[in-house]
């Protein structure tokens, strides 16, 4: 893990000096210790090809499934995993860092532990993602006879809205991340935040093909914004004037979460000096 | 038949040596650099039944690798052993029955279970009868003070308590050949000394041979009569503690104390002058000479007081120990 | 006999130890059994949501399908349960040396390192699978009869076996390599596709590679094809084939493997 300390620079040196050493120290951190489990990305990969390939088998004589044609499917399953890659963060570190008391370290610097593990994830998002390549490929060479270019979007909106989802992301993370504060053990609570969360932000099927109630609910709740509302944009399936509202409530999220997890990190961390955990 | 037989046991490591980093993985599939340690050196050593003996080498020097083999867990590459008229490699369930190992850093008790568990758990391993398992289990505990400890997990326990249990663990069925490796590491000096009392106990009462490893001076002159010091894989001595001294020292001091004061150059013409005050010298002198400097010296000067002493165990065994420390190595370059 | 009554005595004995330990940390025995659980009943939501668009997946009826993604489970539970945490412990031991111990002890050494712990909380996904089969029984309307459930059971123990005996192999490596995790977790992230029937990978290269390079077939579809009465009459043999096999080749492995260990740190 990261056992150096982030350079103190005298007299106010440009502030993104500072910046880039911490996100160079995560991205060499990245590329030393975490990517010798590249392996482990051959388990993300697996849904990717197998479950467009059951919905596939479920088509049968129709061209159409619930308004998805074959390629919309795959693709579909396709831009999940690459959104996945690229935004989709986890509590654990922060859990981690918590119990071990490796936090007391960080405190001490004088950088924020906030920004220091949202470089982190940063880092670690676009090494996974240069990782990810070789099993993306060979999604596509499974699923390449229904492999097209259709009219899909992948200007700036999309873009825009992947960056939001990642920032939502990694606040949610923020968030669970600090039940280590308050909690004896995390892992059963992220474990259904895995559950819950993947499967409302679309990742274990498309919203539109689970019963309505829930869809609805999926669209209330945050977690849709962090891969479904990316997704279906690529896909070309939300209108001009919805891309804008579903950015307002990406943004509304970001707002209500960086909140929660404000007055999270000022209890439990009132909580964590008093205890001395 | 001796308890325990090793005849020119010999063990070679080879280890694969890779640079490190991506690029030495990849040399490392054409080109591989073999690393030869000799981990020991046509060891010899015979024990006989009831014995208690203590191995000393410092680290590396190939103690654990020879109680390994004599434990069965490593096949030597080359050599002969027969531990109670078994070749341990064997690893046959009957042999197994009969010895035990300790390791001092390695527990064989269940981290999260109160020991009695675990006990019970070696009690069907080695099947031992109900009758004669809860006997030794009370004789044991009792002897060791543990026997209010037995419902604690493990995991509560301290260190000398937990070594305490585990004694008792590897000792349950009555094994007539035991292996210590290094039994008292780490643990405070009540602990060390009931510990090795119960040893000498066992060795005693049941007639059970014991070979022990230990860095603790004290734990092998309590228990150990003979001792096989192992250095660079080789068995350099095998004998007496108290002969020790004699081997590995060729000196003895004099100690002398003067009525008057005395030129220095006045003693040193008789050896090695180590030490000096005022009205007192110390010199150290070849052991064989030691009685006929001795009475010239009595004769020449001054002295009212005269001492012969031989150096302390301790700090021969140290002496020894602080030699290099590391196996001599081959390497060599080798494509494959 | 003798023997086999005394392992029998052994393995009840670490169960019972496995029993204290788990009552020792009640609140996490209790947060695991219910995910492995939940898990499961994910997937079966997956095959719901899919059957509420569709009658029959490559063939597949929601009822059969059912009844695969329990035997799927089922096997996977009780792996999980009794082998994976000792096969997973395995390269620690080596390494660390406490596998030493193990050398030592009057039992087979493959016993003791295979079967010393067992997973509770693996029991309820276990448990929950059946039921997940009966219902695909009784949705699917499948008339089950002695001899094709026999052959059902059969045919599970076939996929355990196949299961063990590839973890087996991989693990027992680690007497040699030190990141043999690697490789466990690409095993197991192949062998995932077996919750799926073999069919959705269509007449393609991927489906004969899973049906007889890694038989990943034989874990779910097979036996679900078993007790479904549409199973090719060869696969059975086939099945044991490949159990029996994998069993005599890891055991080869380890009797190999512990001959030759040259144990940690000198």
């Amino acid at each position: 893990m990261v056992t150096q300390t982030v350079a103190l620079a005298p007299a106010r040196p440009p502030r993104w000096r500072k910046w880039w050493a911490v996100f160079n120290l995560h991205l060499q951190d990245s590329f030393a210790y975490r990517a010798q489990g590249i392996v482990w990305i051959l388990t993300d990969t697996v849904p990717t090809i197998t479950l467009p390939l059951m919905w596939l088998a479920a088509f049968g004589n129709r061209q159409v499934l619930n308004g998805f044609t074959r390629t919309e499917l795959v693709a579909y399953y396709l831009c999940m995993s690459v959104c996945a890659n690229l935004a989709q963060a986890h509590p654990w570190e922060i859990a981690h860092d918590i119990k071990d008391g490796k936090l007391s370290i960080y405190l001490t610097r004088p950088f924020s532990y906030y920004w220091f593990n949202f470089a982190s994830n940063v880092s670690w998002r676009l090494v996974r993602s240069l990782m990810f390549v070789p099993f993306f490929g060979l999604a596509l060479l499974v699923l390449r006879s229904h492999l097209a270019w259709e009219d899909f979007h992948i200007g700036w909106t999309f873009w825009v809205s992947l960056a939001l989802a990642h920032v939502l992301s990694y606040q949610i993370s923020w968030c669970l991340g600090q039940s280590a504060f308050f909690l004896v053990e995390v892992g059963g609570l992220f474990e259904f935040y895995y559950m819950i969360g993947g499967f409302l932000a679309g990742q274990m099927a498309p919203l539109q093909m689970l019963p309505k109630v829930i869809s609805q609910i999926a669209h209330m709740l945050p977690f849709s914004y962090v891969l479904w509302f990316p997704v279906n944009i690529f896909l070309g399936r939300v209108p001009q004037a919805s891309v804008a509202v579903g950015l307002a409530y990406q943004l509304c999220w970001i707002a209500v979460t960086a909140m929660l997890g404000q007055i999270l990190w000022r209890v439990g961390l009132k909580r964590y000096t008093a205890v001395g955990l | 038949m001796p308890a325990i037989l090793a005849e020119d046991l010999t063990k070679v490591y080879v280890s694969h040596q890779r640079e490190p980093g991506m690029l030495g993985a990849v040399k490392s599939l054409f080109v591989r650099r073999n690393k030869e340690v000799l981990a020991a050196d046509r060891i010899n050593v015979s024990v006989d039944g009831g014995e208690l003996v203590g191995f000393l080498g410092p680290n590396g020097a190939g103690k654990t690798t020879t109680l390994k083999m004599l434990s069965g867990i490593l096949h030597p590459t080359s050599g002969r052993a027969e531990v109670l008229g078994y070749r341990p490699w064997e690893r046959r369930p009957e042999f197994q029955k009969q010895f035990s190992l300790v390791m001092g850093q390695k527990n064989q008790l269940w981290w999260d279970l109160p020991a009695e568990e675990s006990f019970l758990l070696l009690k069907e391993l080695y099947e031992i009868p109900q009758s004669d398992y809860q006997k030794r289990v009370r004789e044991m505990t009792k002897m060791l003070e543990i026997d209010h400890l037995l419902s604690t997990q493990v995991r509560k326990l301290s260190l000398g308590e937990r070594m305490k249990c585990e004694l008792v663990a590897a000792l349950l069925h009555r094994p007539r050949v035991v292996f210590l490796d290094e039994p008292t590491i780490g643990l405070d000096v009540v602990s060390q000394k009931r510990i090795r009392e119960f040893i000498a106990l066992t060795n005693r009462q049941e007639g059970a041979t014991f070979i022990l490893t230990s860095h603790y001076m004290d734990d092998v002159r309590a228990l150990c009569e003979r001792v096989v010091i192992i250095d660079h894989g080789r068995v350099i001595f095998d004998d007496a503690l108290s002969r020790l001294v004699t081997q590995f020292t060729h000196t003895k001091q004099l100690r002398l104390t003067f009525s008057v004061p005395v030129e220095d150059s006045e003693i040193s013409c008789f050896g090695k002058l180590t030490q000096r005050e005022a009205l007192s010298a110390a010199v150290e002198i070849p052991r064989e000479l030691a009685p006929k400097v001795a009475a010239e010296m009595l004769a020449r000067l001054p002295v009212v007081d005269i001492e012969i002493t031989d150096p302390d165990v301790e700090d021969v065994i140290r002496d020894i120990f602080q030699r290099k420390e590391t196996a001599p190595t081959v390497a060599q370059e080798e494509a494959v | 006999m003798v023997t086999a009554r005394r392992y029998l005595r052994l393995y009840l004995v670490f169960f019972r130890n496995c029993i204290v330990r788990e009552m020792e940390f009640r609140g996490n025995f209790f947060a695991n059994a219910f995910t492995t659980g939940a898990w499961l009943l994910y997937y079966i939501f997956f095959i719901e949501i899919v059957y509420s668009q569709t009658n029959a997946v490559a063939g597949w009826t929601k009822g059969q399908a059912l009844v695969l993604a329990g035997s799927f489970s089922l096997t996977w539970g009780l792996m999980n349960a009794l082998f994976t945490p000792n096969l997973s412990m395995l390269p620690d031991y080596i390494q660390k040396g406490t596998f030493d111990l193990t050398l030592t002890k009057p039992v087979d050494s493959q016993f003791l390192a295979s079967a010393r712990t067992i997973n509770l909380a693996e029991f309820s996904r276990a448990l929950l699978s059946v039921f997940v089969i009966a219902y695909g029984v009784s949705v699917s309307g499948i008339s089950v009869t002695a001899v094709s459930l026999a052959i059902y059971v059969v045919l599970l123990a076939c996929s355990l076996c196949i299961l063990l005996g590839i973890d087996s192999l991989i693990m027992t490596l680690s007497f040699w390599l030190v990141r043999i995790r690697n490789l466990d977790a690409a095993f197991w992230s192949v062998s995932m596709m077996a919750r799926y029937p073999v069919d959705i990978f269509g007449g393609t290269v991927l489906k004969n590679i899973l049906t007889f390079f890694i038989p990943m077939a034989f874990i779910a579809t097979v036996p679900a094809r078993g007790i479904a009465q549409t199973m090719q009459v060869w696969m059975l043999p086939l099945a044991l084939a490949f159990a029996v096999g994998l069993m005599i080749a890891s055991r080869w492995l380890w009797l190999f493997a512990v001959r030759n260990y040259s144990s940690a740190g000198g």
